[in-house]
């Protein structure tokens, strides 16, 4: 058994918590077993969608905003197995659609369905007043959505496209992970740790390859995003340390590894902060500079990154992060907010630029430029209606005498 | 129940591995189903679990290699499991779906639990709602189930360092959100 940290109450009253949790699931009996054993001989539909992938996408156009459920999870009906019987029409839930080479299915709004080839396969989960809802059990399709105010859902797998008003693909790419291409209109795709946005002519795997740019986490936000480092040849050599004061031969990224940041800082001063000139260690030494308290060491490895790697994907996440040092932190909001700007002109389309733009429109409104804020809040709230943010964004437009004070 | 389970685990001769999918169900079923509850914190999605466990098992059973080994390779696949429902989960709440109210974890803590307990068990389930996926997993590993280190890593198929970086975070997370008052003993 696991022995606490000294001085972690947390894990301490966690070694005590844990003898209360039962090691059986309750009310587990003989007769629950023997149903369960049942669905598993005769497996039921909805664990048909389990298998295949690791991730979740949910996609929303530009226009849609915050979605409306077309009805509980519980209620929906499970999905029907796919029978070989050929359709180019789906009217109701309980017609399943038969993989034929490329037919398209024609829904009663207007919108397309057509798969990529002869072994792609789509059901018809629920077609209705609600909504359109669809599960694609293998391979990829194409879909043509008419502009509407229900929701049209794709599910691939454990992966989930919610759009409206948009052409776009999504396809099966084999090892949990599923790519998505628009030819038009928007989509948003998130997965467990992380977004990005597509638009029009763009494509992408989601999730992304470790060293690709993942967003970094608002503090308010309850994703936290994992960034899995590239592997380095020296550290898979290194034996386990104990835990010992930092010398000058001390890696300073295997400590901040083991979260020891204030002894991978003073490592880094010692070394008179000289990394390597790399995005990836850059973007470290900030973070370690910033998590150990030292937010103002935290910024020239940031600035570097803009002026020495401005074509890297990276860059406009070290923008954002800089706009939020001076925001949050440093209360400097003039230079937030030409950070947050500068990140939404480096990926105008990446996952970070809305929520850069909402942060730039309340740093210029606390640095006094209140006329440039009130015309950045209109412009996004016309552009983004509905989106989380729009109470933070839209106190810009009210006038200065209604203004609370400020945060 | 933690000395009972003790017996049993300690009884005069190891069990003979499974020879059939059928074996490995009854001798597993509510060990995986266990694992599932105390990571998922709530029995509805309990049933659901086994189930898929015990179909991906059917279908590789030819593939097993080594039976007895059978029990950690249905804790590791139960762990996977979990986390994509979990996942899923969580995004469904990121678009508005799925369930409106907190899931209820009064029922988490058994009966020989206190009320502070118990108030503090369904507080850190809770919480632990709000992490993610892997993130959750991981601390649950480590902290609910009592894992080692290593043994975290290989549930969560993931190496040490990851592994230790994601329990890292979550239990910051925790330690910030949890109100841990000191008891004293009068």
């Amino acid at each position: 058994m696991t022995e606490p940290a000294q001085n972690d109450a947390l894990a301490e009253r966690m070694a005590d918590l844990r003898e209360h949790v039962p090691t059986s699931a309750p009310e587990w009996d003989a007769a629950r077993e023997h149903a369960i054993w049942s669905s598993v001989r005769r497996p039921r539909p909805r664990m048909a969608l389990t298998a295949a992938a690791a991730l979740l996408i949910g996609a929303a156009a530009f226009a849609f905003g915050r979605m409306s459920a077309p009805s509980a999870p519980e209620a929906r009906p499970a999905p029907h197995d796919v029978a070989p019987a050929p359709s180019e029409r789906a009217p109701d839930p309980a017609t399943p659609i038969a993989p034929a080479p490329s037919p398209v299915v024609r829904f009663a709004d207007g919108s397309t369905a057509t798969r990529l080839d002869g072994v792609s396969e789509l059901q018809v989960l629920e077609a209705g007043g609600e909504g359109t809802r669809l599960g694609l059990v293998r391979g990829g399709a194409r879909f043509d959505v008419v502009p509407q105010h229900r929701p049209f859902r794709v599910e691939a797998g454990a992966v989930a496209v919610e759009v409206l008003g948009t052409a776009f693909a999504v396809r099966h790419a084999g090892e949990g992970r599923v790519a998505v291409s628009v030819d038009h209109g928007r989509v948003r795709v998130a997965w467990d740790g992380g977004a990005a946005e597509l638009g029009a002519g763009e494509r992408g795997v989601f999730p992304p390859p470790p060293s690709a740019e993942l967003p970094t986490p608002a503090p308010d936000e309850e994703a936290s995003v994992e960034v899995e480092r590239p592997a380095r040849a020296t550290r898979s050599q290194r034996a386990t340390r104990r835990v010992a004061p930092p010398s000058p031969e001390a890696d300073w990224r295997s400590l901040a590894d083991e979260g020891r940041m204030q002894a991978a800082y003073e490592v880094l001063e010692q070394q008179r902060f000289q990394v390597r000139d790399q995005v990836a260690e850059l973007m470290e030494a900030s973070d370690v500079a910033r998590l150990s308290g030292h937010p103002r060491q935290a910024l020239p490895p940031l600035r570097q990154v803009l002026s020495r790697h401005r074509s890297d994907p990276r860059a406009a996440s070290a923008a954002f992060t800089l706009g939020r040092l001076y925001l949050e932190t440093l209360s400097e909001p003039a230079r937030a907010a030409d950070a947050f700007a500068e990140a939404r002109r480096l990926r105008p389309r990446g996952p970070l630029a809305v929520d850069a733009f909402a942060r730039e429109i309340e740093a210029r409104g606390r640095s006094g430029e209140r006329a440039e804020a009130r015309t950045l809040a209109e412009r996004f709230l016309a552009a983004h209606p509905n989106h989380p943010r729009e109470g933070s964004v839209r106190r810009w437009i009210r006038p200065a005498t209604e203004e609370g004070a400020d945060r | 129940m933690r000395a009972l389970r003790l017996v049993r685990e300690d009884g005069p001769r190891p069990a003979p591995a499974p020879r059939t999918p059928e074996e490995a169900y009854r001798a597993y079923a509510r060990y995986v189903g266990g694992v599932a509850y105390r990571l998922l914190g709530r029995d509805d999605e309990v049933d659901d679990v086994v189930q898929e466990v015990f179909v991906q098992l059917m279908r590789g059973w030819n593939s097993v290699q080594e039976p007895a080994a059978l029990k950690r390779w249905l804790a590791t696949v139960t762990t996977r499991v979990v986390s994509r429902k979990l996942s899923r989960r969580r995004v469904q709440r990121f678009f508005g779906l799925g369930a409106s109210q907190p899931a209820d974890y009064e029922h988490v803590a058994d009966g020989g639990a206190s009320s502070e307990d118990r108030a503090l068990l369904a507080q850190v389930y809770r919480e632990l709602d709000r992490l993610p996926a892997a993130e959750r997993v991981a601390w649950t590993l480590r902290h609910v189930e009592g894992l080692r280190l290593e043994e975290c890593a290989l549930r969560c198929e993931c190496s040490l360092a990851t592994v230790k970086r994601r329990i890292r975070a979550a239990h910051s997370l925790l330690e910030s959100r949890l109100s841990l008052e000191e008891t004293h003993d009068d």
